[in-house]
């Protein structure tokens, strides 16, 4: 009875030692990956596939969760600089600018590139770019947008000083064309056709100035962190929607439609170029001759180059290729 | 002894052991109290340390947080003013004040415009100016052109000051929502004289972007949130979500007012608001008149994350009515007094086990010797005397252990002695024991010898009895018998001398022929013969008698003869003839012979016919005994004695008495040629009979009797036919 207390008691207190010992001393905050990916996304061709996605249930075949968020404005990068969102589908021009601010958001993958989307289009009357000099041209400053139309009036040797820039989002441009404050902005479907626009008005589309616009997709830091088998599955779906989009361009068309709320006729995939896995596997890689990452060069120098950054955006940091589905979905 | 005493050494061993227990006990009791009382106190000072800490950092960020957003703030009033003052600026609304607008001073506005946005592309919505009145002239944006803003606070404010003034965070609901906060600054001429405002729409964003850069810096999951002078959450570093949610329910018409004039979006009453009346305590708390307002903090739980329980630490800014909270998860703050805790728990439990095994060893030490000693004692107690304490403990054990051993050796030296006497006094008495039984065995054979004289005096004062008797009878029996013949002729010659003098003299005298008819001759002449066949009769059988007497008395005879066993077994039924007759109780006693031809055996006739006088009377006495008893069986069946001779192969003689009487049993027939061992009455028998018989047979003629009973009682007897 005795030698039975003592190895009770010496039983007891060893149990209480490991217990002591293996209890973490800080009780760890439930995981986040548990709320859904909050990603918000806007009304452009490129990134039409979300609806697929979506509609198909894609995002819940591949496991991830997510929560959609439209936000026509440029005030989703700032929503997305300040925590409010872990995604956001954006031009590479803004996902420079959220490196620069935040190095430690990256870019995850390519949805497409503009070559013919991004148009500027011009009042009546407009002929030639030429004919913009002193004219009033709407598009979104210190962004792609205005890198875009600069491109365009270099083209002819028109020069940003030779034009006034009026601060525009480009769902404004053809309200603003009809009021006439501008004579001409940067815009792109549907709001070109919703605005009723007629083809001679487009002046000049990004098919001239390959290589400039590019969009992508982005998340915060944090969550690339946390939540990395998150970000693979959205991609997984992602690509498995890109690829059903462009094997099923009708059905796709009507799931797009039905998302968007728009005219399934303006639906169209001329004049972008829907980046597939191996598009993006080109993209990023290294030392690539056409690479997203001459892209964001170009943005880079373009920023420092009308001051609207303090430093350059680490190129190598915000561009990870290391979240892209390793096989085929 | 040896079942008694493993229990007393259990019971001892148990109580060493306790001692064990209470040593270990004490020792933890001395080691870990101490360690707890001094993890306690510590723990306590700790927890107040670290509150102190956490609530002086946290109050350090708050400050930092107010610190940066009034440094914000400032700098786009300061930034504000610069711009009012550029020429650019000046000249256009100056010209536009005399109706003189022109393109190239609006592209040049647009200019400065588009160099302003390069400061915040992403969060500055809009630079606008407005005229004297509030009409917007130019909109960097275009958007408001020409939009009448004069009641705006931002216009109303720059123009009645003068001075840069930063509005509230207002919401507008177009698409969706919006939150921006408005810097203007009035635009005065060379003179000063206010022409105008320039007004800077910036994302409220911002403030939100700002307030983040706090995460983290007071620690762990440390955050900031700002709260404007309604209590109504502006920005929130971890969620941004509860923007625009009060910290308790406002009322219902300051609800309306705040949201008619954009102070908060249009949402319903209970998405604009949290429930922490602790939070708002604190808030009036710090809301206080004087500018030195002392640092505030509580301990609430917040609405996100997870209700969680947080310090918090609130400053005001100075360029907004608004509060800066910063707060950190409690379990956080302490989580060094766990860890701490977790090592002193890790520590107690290991130096638990080390006192419970430096109590086990040292115990151990203490009692191993006492449980030598005690097994020892308990030996000694046992009985093993040679047992001593091997224990050479220099302490008080090892002088109990000494004391142990003297005491021992004395009880030892005493029990000896007494162990030696109790063994002398054992043996004489095993001396007297023996001898006692020797003179009672001498006592016996005695009493055996005795009898026996006394019984072979008895038969041969009975044999020398019968001889003489015989003897006796004898000669005048042999008269009788030698003159009956003599008699018998004498007589028949008589009576046939009768009948010839009555044929020749058929007429006798009167006087003799009364005679003759008195003494009835003819009845005489008849009976006459008979009477002398009667006489040969009973003569015969006095002559049978005294030869059955005569062969019985043979007892005297001391040497061996060979005899006709037969002859014997015939004599002595003879002399128990009488018994054999019917009684009372039962028929007569059928004697039934299986006589074989025997040849003549050498023996002493008289002690063998004594011998089976003593078997027959037995039977008949069995025999007697059963009929007595009321045995149905005994009733129907014949009282039998049957005798079996016959010859053995061995050269010897087998003779069986089997009657029908009762049964011997088993108990009995062991004892049956016990010297002095009789089932009969007292008195009526000596007990010697079948002793005898036993004797003579085994050892006067070397042969066996044994008797059996299984369905009859048969007594066997086997001698041989030649002694020696």
């Amino acid at each position: 009875m005795d030698s039975r207390f003592i190895r009770s008691t010496v039983l007891f207190l060893l149990s209480f030692t490991l217990i002591a010992a293996c209890q973490a001393p800080i009780a760890t905050p439930p995981p986040a990956s548990l709320s859904p990916l909050k990603i918000s996304y806007n009304t452009w061709v490129g990134f039409f596939p979300l609806a697929i996605a979506q509609e198909k249930g894609f995002f819940a075949q591949q496991g991830a969760q997510v929560q959609l968020v439209y936000n026509e404005t440029s005030s989703n990068i700032s929503a997305f600089n300040t925590n409010q969102l872990d995604g956001v589908f954006c031009a590479l021009g803004d996902a420079v600018t959220i490196g620069s601010q935040n190095a430690e958001d990256a870019v995850v993958a390519m949805t497409d590139e503009s070559n013919g989307a991004d148009m500027l289009v011009v009042q009546p009357g407009i002929q030639s770019i030429a004919d913009l000099k002193g004219k009033h041209i709407g598009v979104k400053l210190s962004q792609f947008g205005e890198l875009f139309v600069e491109q365009g009036l270099a083209s002819q040797g028109l020069l940003a000083k030779d034009v006034s820039f009026v601060d525009t989002e480009a769902s404004n441009v053809p309200k603003a064309l009809q009021k006439q404050t501008i004579q001409a902005g940067h815009t792109w479907e549907p709001f070109i056709s919703e605005a009723k626009i007629k083809p001679e008005q487009i002046l000049f589309t990004s098919k001239q100035t390959p290589g400039v616009i590019s969009d992508v997709i982005m998340f915060r830091g944090k969550v690339l962190r946390d939540r990395p088998e998150q970000i693979r599955a959205f991609l997984r779906a992602w690509f498995q929607a890109v690829d059903y989009w462009q094997a099923n361009p009708q059905a796709g068309n009507a799931l797009i439609a039905k998302f968007f709320k728009i005219d399934p006729k303006v639906i169209s995939l001329e004049g972008i170029h829907l980046a597939t896995l191996a598009d993006n596997r080109a993209q990023f890689a290294p030392n690539s001759k056409h690479s997203i990452a001459q892209s964001a060069k170009l943005y880079n120098d373009f920023f420092l180059r009308i001051n609207s950054v303090s430093a350059p955006v680490n190129i190598d940091k915000l561009l990870n290729s290391s979240f892209l589905p390793t096989t085929q979905p | 002894m040896k079942q008694t005493h493993p229990i007393s050494k259990l019971r001892s061993k148990l109580r060493l052991q306790s001692l064990r227990v209470k040593l270990g006990l004490a020792l933890i009791t001395l080691a870990v109290l101490p360690l707890l009382l001094l993890a306690g106190i510590t723990a306590e000072m700790t927890e107040k340390t670290l509150l102190q800490n956490a609530n002086q950092s946290l109050y350090g960020t708050a400050t930092q947080t107010a610190l940066r957003l009034d440094g914000f703030i400032q700098a786009n009033l300061d930034a504000m003013r610069a711009a009012t003052q550029l020429p650019d600026i000046t000249n256009y609304i100056e010209a536009a004040a005399k109706q003189q607008p022109s393109v190239a001073l609006e592209s040049k506005v647009l200019d400065v415009f588009r160099a302003l946005l390069r400061r915040n592309g992403l969060n500055i919505i809009s630079y606008t100016i407005l005229d004297r009145q509030g009409k917007v002239l130019i909109d960097s944006t275009f958007q408001t052109n020409g939009q009448d803003q004069s009641d705006q606070d931002y216009f109303q404010q720059a123009i009645s000051t003068g001075l840069a003034y930063a509005s509230a965070i207002r919401v507008t609901n177009t698409r969706q929502e919006l939150a921006s906060l408005y810097f203007s600054s009035a635009i005065r001429d060379e003179s000063g004289a206010i022409l105008g405002a320039l007004v800077m729409r910036y994302n409220a964003g911002i403030i939100q972007q700002l307030l983040t850069q706090s995460n983290g810096m007071a620690g762990d999951e440390s955050f900031a949130i700002l709260v404007d002078e309604n209590h109504v959450r502006l920005a929130h570093g971890t969620n941004p979500e509860l923007a625009f949610k009060s910290v308790v329910p406002l009322p219902p018409d300051r609800l309306k007012s705040l949201q008619t004039s954009g102070r908060l979006p249009k949402r319903l009453p209970e998405q604009l608001s949290t429930n922490l009346p602790t939070m708002e305590r604190a808030l009036h708390q710090a809301t206080c008149a004087s500018v030195t307002c002392p640092p505030v903090y509580t301990t609430t739980e917040l609405a996100l994350p997870n209700q969680e329980v947080h310090t918090l630490a609130i400053t005001r800014m100075q360029t907004q009515p608004w509060f800066v909270l910063a707060a950190q998860p409690q379990r956080l703050l302490l989580a060094p007094i766990y860890a701490q805790l977790q090592m002193v728990l890790i520590f107690v439990g290991l130096i638990a086990i080390s006192a419970i095994g430096v109590a086990f060893i040292v115990g151990r030490q203490f009692t191993q010797p006492i449980i030598q000693l005690t097994d020892q004692v308990t030996q000694f107690t046992a009985g093993d005397l040679a047992v001593r304490s091997r224990v050479r403990a220099k302490d008080e054990i090892g002088i109990l252990a000494i004391s142990f051993n003297n005491m021992a050796e004395q009880v030892g030296n005493l029990l000896q002695q007494r162990a030696l006497q109790l063994v002398t006094v054992r043996q004489t008495e095993a001396q007297y024991r023996q001898k006692a039984q020797e003179l009672e065995q001498t006592l016996r054979e005695l009493q055996r010898t005795q009898s026996q004289l006394i019984q072979s005096e008895k038969m041969s004062s009975l044999g020398q009895l019968v001889a003489g008797v015989a003897h006796e009878i004898n000669n005048p029996a042999s008269f009788i018998q030698g003159n009956l013949t003599h008699a018998r002729e004498y007589a028949g010659d008589l009576l046939r001398l009768m009948d010839l003098y009555q044929t020749e003299y058929p007429n006798p005298s009167p006087k003799l022929q009364s005679a003759l008819d008195s003494m009835d001759l003819d009845f005489v002449q008849a009976d006459f013969p008979k009477l002398f066949n009667s006489m040969q009769t009973g003569s015969d059988r006095i002559r049978e008698i005294v030869l059955s007497l005569r062969n019985f008395a043979r007892l005297d005879e001391s040497e061996f003869k060979k005899v006709d066993l037969h002859e014997g077994i015939d004599s002595t039924l003879v002399i128990l003839g009488s018994r054999l007759k019917a009684t009372n109780s039962r028929p007569d006693i059928q004697v039934i012979k299986h006589y074989q031809s025997l040849p003549q055996v050498e023996c002493y006739p008289g002690q063998l016919n004594q011998v089976f006088m003593n078997i027959l009377s037995n039977a008949i006495d069995a025999i007697d005994e059963r009929q007595k008893g009321d045995d149905d069986q005994a009733q129907g069946s014949m009282p039998t004695i049957t005798i079996y001779t016959q010859v053995l192969e061995a050269n010897s003689v087998a003779i069986r008495f089997q009657n029908t009487g009762l049964r011997i049993p088993e108990a009995v027939r062991d004892r049956l040629f016990d010297p002095f061992f009789t089932t009969k009455p007292v008195g009526a028998g000596t007990g010697m009979g079948l002793a005898i018989s036993y004797q003579i047979i085994t050892e006067k003629h070397s042969g066996k009797l044994w008797c059996e009973s299984d369905t009859e009682v048969m007594f066997s007897l086997e001698i041989p036919v030649h002694q020696g």
